[in-house]
């Protein structure tokens, strides 16, 4: 599909949907599901969880269209409501922070990546706070002083967090 | 046993560009293995209800606490229980400025510029604003640390205005 013609007709689903038609809304979810479930899947490493995290941000989304104005990308506004989604998710299931300074030496679950030279498995298995700084850094392009507001840490330790996470990615993938 | 000095290193980039290529060579996008369609589509109804609801309480709450703030005789706000619930250090700081301005309005001298301060200032409308996401997100770190930054800020303005009256005080 052209990127205009999709443009145009994502235009006029998202007037539809602030209108309150739940088939545009649906047609809106059909289309811009994948990068918030990648996003989500990433930062929480687990199906459920990611679905979850994807249900909430699309509530959110339907909430909040309303005041939702056309100047900004929607794929832009809808990605950035899952990254938080998945961040509160997190921070809500494990009750804590998402970083503490025992996370800086603890290791990948590897049963999760039994000899696997999987990419996406083995950034599953990363510890849950590096992870986090990794996929939001590598995958999702924040800085690590975006990262640092998002996760609440502060900038050096975004920075540790994603190099202890290189090293152990090199590990796994050098022993798949 | 000794290697060779550049073996690790090189090792060690060829390891980097090796991990560099796998994270790009990641699909772009992960599809769920399932419709997450029907499980959300039953609560959407309620859930824009809700919102229009929770969103005309949020204004009618703005205006309320704009009114007050508006006040020239506002006094120390006794109903704070039912702002949103925000960061302790936001409190603090919001009760010191509530103080400082009852300090400040009281004075004999009066303050140069009070009057700005409290009225409908940049300050109050940011933080209303920072108020209205954490609706959405009430534990989201980056807003808490931005609705402290604003209160402190305010603050900070409020203290400056006052010592400078008071230096001023001195030459009258």
């Amino acid at each position: 599909m052209h990127g205009k013609a999709m443009s145009e007709d994502a235009s006029n689903l998202i007037r539809a949907a602030q209108a309150g038609d739940v088939d545009a809304f649906r047609a809106l979810h059909r289309q811009f599901i994948g990068p918030a479930y990648t996003v989500c899947r990433r930062l929480l490493a687990e199906d459920a969880r990611a679905e979850d995290a994807c249900q909430e941000t699309f509530l959110k989304v339907w909430q909040q269209l309303p005041g939702f104005r056309h100047e900004s990308s929607f794929g832009t506004w809808v990605h950035s409501i899952a990254t938080r989604c998945a961040i509160d998710l997190w921070r809500r299931e494990r009750g804590t922070r998402l970083l503490d300074a025992h996370d800086l030496d603890s290791v990948p679950d590897t049963r999760i990546v039994p000899h696997e030279k999987d990419t996406e498995r083995a950034i599953a298995a990363l510890p849950a706070q590096a992870r986090a700084v990794f996929v939001l850094f590598a995958l999702e392009g924040h800085t690590h002083q975006e990262i640092a507001g998002l996760l609440g840490i502060a900038e050096g330790s975004s920075r540790a967090h994603y190099h202890r996470a290189r090293s152990l990615l090199k590990e796994i993938l050098r022993d798949a | 046993m000794h290697e060779h000095p550049g073996q690790d290193t090189v090792s060690d980039e060829a390891r980097d560009e090796a991990l560099d290529k796998a994270v790009r060579a990641l699909p772009r996008e992960l599809a769920p293995a399932r419709d997450l369609w029907p499980a959300m589509a039953a609560r959407l109804p309620a859930q824009r209800q809700q919102h229009w609801r929770g969103q005309t309480s949020l204004w009618v709450a703005a205006a309320v606490l704009a009114a007050v703030w508006l006040s020239p005789w506002r006094l120390p706000l006794e109903s704070d229980n039912a702002r949103n619930p925000v960061s302790d250090a936001a409190d603090t700081l919001h009760a010191q400025w509530q103080a400082a301005y009852e300090t400040a309005r009281t004075s004999a001298a009066g303050i140069p510029g009070l009057a700005y301060l409290s009225q409908g200032h940049e300050w109050d409308t940011a933080i209303a604003q920072v108020h209205a996401a954490l609706v959405d997100f009430p534990d989201d770190p980056y807003l808490l640390a931005q609705l402290e930054r604003l209160h402190r800020e305010r603050l900070q303005a409020l203290r400056q205005a006052i010592q400078t009256a008071g230096r001023f005080e001195r030459y009258y």
